[in-house]
């Protein structure tokens, strides 16, 4: 491994998931990990549309680069901010065109793929220009215990649910149509 | 046996996975050859891997033989286990060599060093399609996105940013905002 990644940061966008903490894990054993997700774990939480660009303005450092991965958080400004993107894609068998139509806001796309060669024909018929197809992957430091193994891999997908916190739709049209 | 009548949670599935001898996958009827996580879960796990052919495992390392035992109609499936169940010295050398490649190679902490060496090859460059789209193109992707993810805040603020830029690029968005919001609808019905 590079050490220059040991003086890297890395903003990581990322909701509740296996997938997801797991790479937070990883990548903390390599560098800094700026965290920008829900409060689920106790971490900073961020509005689903907040501008990344003020974002980086609370941060002491500048990340080398954001990482994204979530189906619940898009920061605005992702076009105009000066740092590389990137945006990985877990498990992307469902909505594939739908999620590759939004990674077009990212510098760089990874895919980590359960379908590989299916996902990959579909993902490089878009013709990005950064892309990185990943293989499924295995948590090493959970599967190495002797006893009492205790995550394994997954996807875990929240239920959509209509909370009362939610506009109704007029209200929102009319929020929207000034 | 795996119990397959109730669902087990990530914790109890690490506990079946190191408890197996022998894991058969078999995949998803429309993508048999899916290099999916079960496969990696189980090789990791320690267990021996029989497995449909052609699998996508030959695509990124793994051999027949050496890493997995595949099988090319399930009807086999009941021998194989036989086999490897009566022979525990060639199902334990090739579990043993399936599982020092999965914790070599894929592993998260190596997907983390490949995102990082990807970007520091190309020092940083920006590639993004988007950065040269207009406002407009660039909203309504926010806006597909936050409809898709069902966030009816986030898409009505952005509709109203694109109300702002004209009501053309407002109108465009509309029904994308009306068929999250029937989703919605429907989910909590």
């Amino acid at each position: 491994m590079n050490s220059q990644s040991n003086t890297m940061t890395i903003a990581f966008i990322h909701h509740h998931g296996l997938v997801e903490q797991y790479l937070h894990e990883a990548f903390a054993r390599r560098c800094s990990v700026i965290h920008w997700g829900s409060d689920e774990w106790g971490l900073y939480n961020v509005k689903s549309n907040a501008s990344i660009l003020k974002l980086l303005e609370r941060t002491a450092v500048v990340p080398s680069f954001i990482l994204h991965c979530s189906d619940r958080l898009l920061p605005h400004d992702l076009n105009r901010v000066a740092i590389p993107t990137v945006c990985l894609l877990v498990d992307v068998f469902v909505g594939l065109p739908s999620r590759l139509r939004w990674a077009m806001l990212f510098d760089y796309l990874c895919v980590t793929l359960a379908l590989f060669q299916f996902s990959r024909e579909r993902v490089t018929r878009k013709s990005f220009v950064c892309l990185l197809l990943l293989a499924q992957a295995f948590l090493k430091q959970q599967i190495k215990k002797k006893k009492g193994v205790s995550k394994l891999d997954g996807w875990e997908q929240s239920k959509v649910i209509f909370s009362d916190a939610e506009h109704v739709l007029f209200r929102g049209l009319l929020k929207s149509f000034g | 046996m795996n119990e397959w009548w109730r669902w087990h949670d990530p914790k109890e599935m690490a506990q079946v996975y190191r408890r197996s001898k022998i894991v058969v996958n078999i995949s998803r009827d429309d993508y048999p050859q899916d290099a999916n996580m079960r496969v990696f879960e189980a090789m990791a796990g320690g267990a021996l891997l029989i497995t449909g052919l052609p699998t996508e495992l030959t695509e990124l390392g793994f051999q027949e033989g050496k890493h997995f035992v595949g099988y090319h109609d399930e009807r086999e499936i009941e021998d194989l286990v036989r086999y490897y169940l009566e022979h525990p010295q060639e199902r334990l050398c090739i579990a043993e060599a399936a599982r020092d490649l999965v914790l070599k190679e894929h592993t998260y902490d190596r997907r983390a060093e490949t995102i990082i060496e990807t970007v520091q090859q190309h020092n940083g460059e920006f590639f993004a399609p988007a950065r040269q789209w207009d406002n407009e193109k660039v909203g309504l992707t926010y806006l597909r996105y936050y409809c898709s993810c069902c966030l009816l805040d986030c898409a009505f603020e952005e509709l109203a940013q694109l109300r702002r830029l004209g009501y053309r690029a407002a109108m465009k968005g509309f029904p994308l905002v009306l068929r999250a919001f029937a989703v919605r609808l429907k989910a909590s019905l």
